[in-house]
């Protein structure tokens, strides 16, 4: 039964080989360009949905540019450049009321304030309360 | 286009910059400061004026007596308790974009001790060497939040 199934096989095989032949193309050209465009336009389509959201980026970029002309138009104060002394506490001017007192003052040496040291004050015992 | 718009809209809405000296506030504190062995923790409200201090003026331990916040107008007058012996009078001359020029009065038993005028930038503060109290030194500390 086998070697019956096997030489069939081999006949029809041999048929097909024959008179199963590759239809004649009438435009070959014409079907290879369409092809390699297919093929094109499958390589193409990954890129474009790595990042399907690229609107909302564009939106994005958009709307920071027109904050930005906006803040310059009606907030034009705010847009300049500032020095570092603005940030940092000064003593204009510091004056004892007392004559015992004198008062000098310097900038405190870590941070951006400023130290106003006041000699002279009377000790305070301990018992007293400050509070 | 409709995106766009909507995403401006969104981003002045949410994002307008607000006026940089808009309800800002004065704080004061009046501070022990001393030295020990070991130091005394440092309370929350002075950590970040711990280190200056230690500097300025060698203390390594801190306590805080008293403390108030107040609203600064410009052109307003505040009258600033830490506690009931000291007090400050403070006067807003001018408010600029990044800082306020004060008339500071620094009262003890409301006996005038020193005028300042000074120009107290945001979180820049103001450190006043007061008189010695017990085994410490009491310091006023002033500061534009």
């Amino acid at each position: 039964m086998k070697n019956f199934d096997e030489k069939e096989w081999a006949k029809t095989k041999a048929l097909l080989r024959e008179h199963l032949t590759a239809p004649r193309l009438e435009h070959p050209d014409f079907v290879n360009s369409r092809v390699l465009e297919e093929i094109e336009r499958q390589r193409k389509t990954p890129q474009a949905a790595l990042f399907p959201l690229r609107w909302l980026a564009w939106s994005g970029v958009a709307a920071i540019l027109g904050a930005g002309l906006l803040t310059i138009i009606y907030l034009p104060q705010e847009t300049g450049r500032r020095s570092e002394s603005e940030f940092i506490s000064q003593v204009i001017s510091a004056r004892a009321e007392i004559p015992q007192l004198t008062v000098s003052e310097f900038g405190a040496p870590d941070d951006r304030g400023v130290v106003i040291w006041i000699e002279g004050a009377d000790y305070i015992p301990a018992e007293s309360s400050v509070r | 286009m409709k995106q766009i718009v909507a995403a401006t809209i969104l981003f002045l809405v949410v994002g307008t910059p607000q006026s940089s000296a808009e309800g800002d506030r004065i704080w004061s504190a009046l501070v022990l400061a001393t030295t020990e062995d070991p130091p005394a923790p440092i309370p929350g409200a002075l950590q970040k004026f711990a280190r200056s201090i230690k500097k300025i003026f060698g203390y390594n331990s801190l306590y805080l007596l008293g403390e108030k916040k107040r609203e600064l107008i410009s052109g307003g007058e505040e009258w600033l308790f830490p506690p009931e012996k000291f007090f400050f009078r403070v006067q807003c001359l001018a408010q600029g974009k990044t800082s306020y020029t004060l008339r500071i009065e620094l009262y003890q038993d409301k006996r005038l001790l020193v005028t300042t005028e000074a120009k107290l930038a945001r979180d820049a503060p103001l450190y006043i060497r007061g008189p010695e109290w017990g085994k410490g030194q009491l310091i006023f500390l002033l500061e534009v939040r």
